[in-house]
């Protein structure tokens, strides 16, 4: 990779990392605050998704670092997630359909994007591991 | 397609990552390009052209 890519990537990575650790602070502090005060409906529920403002705002350095890839990269992370999406997809259809027959554990729907993020950074290892050595 | 990248590159005496930094693309995108496993757009064929100072044809051809 080229130095000016690298360094790309390491600043991208770098504010990566800090969206992240904005997340869990925020998280913390909706969960000790819900648990800690006494709060209204509307200000627990507020609390509650505030968590997903820093995640937003991480989607939106993702796809800005997504447009400033080459095109090979692009087309193996496109591809990437669109298995992510169809494995986590069907897992919850058949989740969801398991569960109109059978008493089923129950499973929150808040670890989906974890999920897809976890199997698409799974699938673009594999989909760039044959690239890994110079011929 | 077909390509002669690694043949020029060779040619050039130029690594993949050389090459790489002069297109401004990864590494691993000259890699695809060279094993077959993308085929370059129109803007990195003409680079690629540029680069190694030939026409695209004599560069990429379609597969038999």
């Amino acid at each position: 990779m080229s130095n000016e890519l690298e360094k790309k990537e390491k600043k991208f990575l770098i504010k990566f990392m800090m969206h992240i650790a904005m997340f869990l602070a925020v998280l913390g502090l909706s969960v000790v605050m819900n648990e800690t005060n006494d709060l209204s409906i509307y200000s627990t529920g507020f609390l509650a998704m505030s968590p997903v403002v820093p995640i937003i705002f991480l989607l939106r350095l993702v796809i800005n670092h997504y447009r400033s890839l080459d095109e090979y990269i692009q087309s193996v992370m496109g591809e990437s997630l669109l298995w992510a999406v169809g494995v986590v997809g069907c897992a919850a259809m058949a989740y969801g359909l398991l569960a109109e027959m059978v008493e089923v554990p129950s499973f929150s729907p808040a670890f989906m994007l974890p999920a897809i993020a976890i199997i698409s950074g799974i699938a673009q290892v594999i989909k760039l591991k044959g690239n890994d050595h110079e011929e | 397609m077909k390509n002669r990248l690694r043949v020029l590159r060779a040619e050039n005496g130029w690594s993949q990552a050389e090459l790489a930094q002069r297109l401004g693309v990864s590494r691993q995108a000259v890699n695809a390009i060279e094993t077959g496993k993308h085929d370059p757009s129109l803007t990195l064929a003409f680079a690629l052209a540029d680069t190694f100072g030939q026409r695209i044809e004599e560069i990429f051809m379609p597969k038999e």
